[in-house]
């Protein structure tokens, strides 16, 4: 699991390369380690 | 000083050599020990401390810039300069410290003004301030109920909680995380003479769930026990008045108790509990963390004041955190890694790996800085403390 926390003074673009970069990162983790948790509990 | 202080123990006489060493816990946690390994890949991140506030884009002691997505400083008020000013203020009028308990001569009118407006903010009758959040569930929870009564706590309320119930007088029963039919269950089967309180998380620490509190309540209503909610991580960030959860969900006058830490939105270090004027004065007089603790420094309840203040007079900052939280798990839902599902300012999202994710090597200026969560610091399909 990573935690990530999020602040009122984030900008947009900073959410959006924190978020693209952090995707990669778990996209990378999943092809090494398998799939976590249910698909079903994985929503936004 | 060297590790050997901690690492061994000095040569004993042969009557000694069976016995246990007490330390041996702390020697042998698994978690101590990946921490210790400089090869492990999460352990730099957590050994890397930051050079300055931390802000969106925080300056750490490697020199390098990171976009911070590992702290609690929600409302982004750690740097505001009122804070700053309002924090240094208190320090040149009543020093580094009060250099005694609330109960001795450690109160001053800042303490008393805090909390008056902290319980303003609740609509409770009282808050009673305490040196941390954690001391605030520890100054409740074991303070409360006779050996009779019973606590129903979460499985996966924050840690601080599970202690507090354990030091509370009651027995402690827990229910499964988020499941109104689990906790149902348990207060169906209690002794219809036995008080009962039940005890959550408004937002989960770790996973950014919200408790479901509606259904809560009404279980509170239906079999006559107490509700106490954590608002840790829900202060400052759910609510249009950034009162957390209970707000969120319109029962916040259904909730007996409310635990707050004033370290992440207000940007301070602390915490608080509002409830009834005959729980806050039972707390006062018997709350060991209250009785037997130095009261906070005078400089952070400044700080935690002004915090405060902007809170509610900034609305707009809690709306600007709802819309990046929200944003943040749509960047991540449409990247294919979208998180649990959650409310609150804290995002998780399953990696399939126990392990925590390592920063890349050479990883550009731009690159999130988050904080590792290896079990047992979050929930896992066998564990239910957290912390954070």
């Amino acid at each position: 699991m990573l935690r990530l926390t999020v602040m009122a003074t984030h900008t947009e673009a900073q959410l959006r390369t924190a978020g693209e970069v952090v995707a990669a990162a778990v996209h990378a983790a999943r092809e090494t380690h398998g799939e976590g948790l249910p698909a079903a509990r994985s929503v936004a | 000083m060297t590790d050997g202080l901690t690492a061994a123990r000095p040569e004993l006489p042969a009557a000694a050599r069976d016995r246990r060493d007490p330390f041996a816990p702390l020697h042998e946690n698994a978690l101590a020990a990946l921490l210790r390994d400089p090869a492990h890949p999460g352990s730099a991140s957590v050994a890397v401390p930051t050079g300055g506030a931390p802000l969106p884009v925080t300056r750490y002691a490697d020199g390098r810039d990171r976009i911070n997505l590992g702290t609690g400083n929600y409302l982004g008020l750690a740097g505001d300069p009122r804070l700053i000013e309002s924090a240094a203020a208190a320090l040149r009028r009543y020093g580094t410290s009060t250099s005694g308990s609330r109960v001795l001569n450690g109160t001053t009118g800042l303490h008393l003004q805090l909390e008056e407006e902290l319980a303003d903010l609740y609509g409770t009758e009282a808050a009673v301030l305490t040196s941390s959040g954690v001391n605030a569930n520890l100054a409740l929870l074991s303070t409360v109920c006779t050996p009779d009564d019973v606590l129903l706590v979460d499985a996966h309320v924050h840690a601080s909680l599970h202690a507090a119930a354990a030091a509370s007088r009651g027995k402690v029963v827990r229910w499964q995380h988020n499941d109104l039919d689990s906790l149902a269950a348990r207060l169906e089967r209690l002794d219809p003479r036995a008080g009962a309180v039940v005890v959550v998380d408004g937002v989960y620490s770790m996973t950014g769930e919200i408790a479901p509190l509606r259904g809560i309540t009404a279980l509170c209503a239906q079999h006559g026990a107490r509700l106490v909610v954590d608002e840790a991580h829900g202060l400052g960030v759910l609510g249009a008045g950034g009162r957390g959860a209970g707000e969120e969900l319109g029962v916040l006058t259904d909730v007996d108790a409310v635990t707050v830490a004033l370290s992440k939105s207000l940007a301070s270090v602390g915490g608080a509990i509002m409830t009834s004027r005959a729980a806050a004065d039972g707390i006062r007089a018997s709350g060991m963390p209250y009785v037997f603790s130095a009261a906070n420094d005078p400089a952070s309840v400044a700080a935690a004041l002004t915090a405060l203040r902007i809170l509610r007079a900034e609305p707009e900052r809690v709306v600007r955190l709802q819309q990046n939280c929200a944003l943040l798990r749509r960047v991540l839902a449409d990247a294919g890694a979208g998180p649990i599902q959650g409310r609150g300012a804290v995002v998780a999202v399953p990696t399939g790996s126990e392990e925590a994710i390592p920063v890349p090597p050479g990883a550009p200026r731009s690159t999130p800085a988050s904080t590792p969560t290896p079990s047992p610091t979050r929930p896992s399909r066998a564990a239910g403390a957290c912390c954070g």
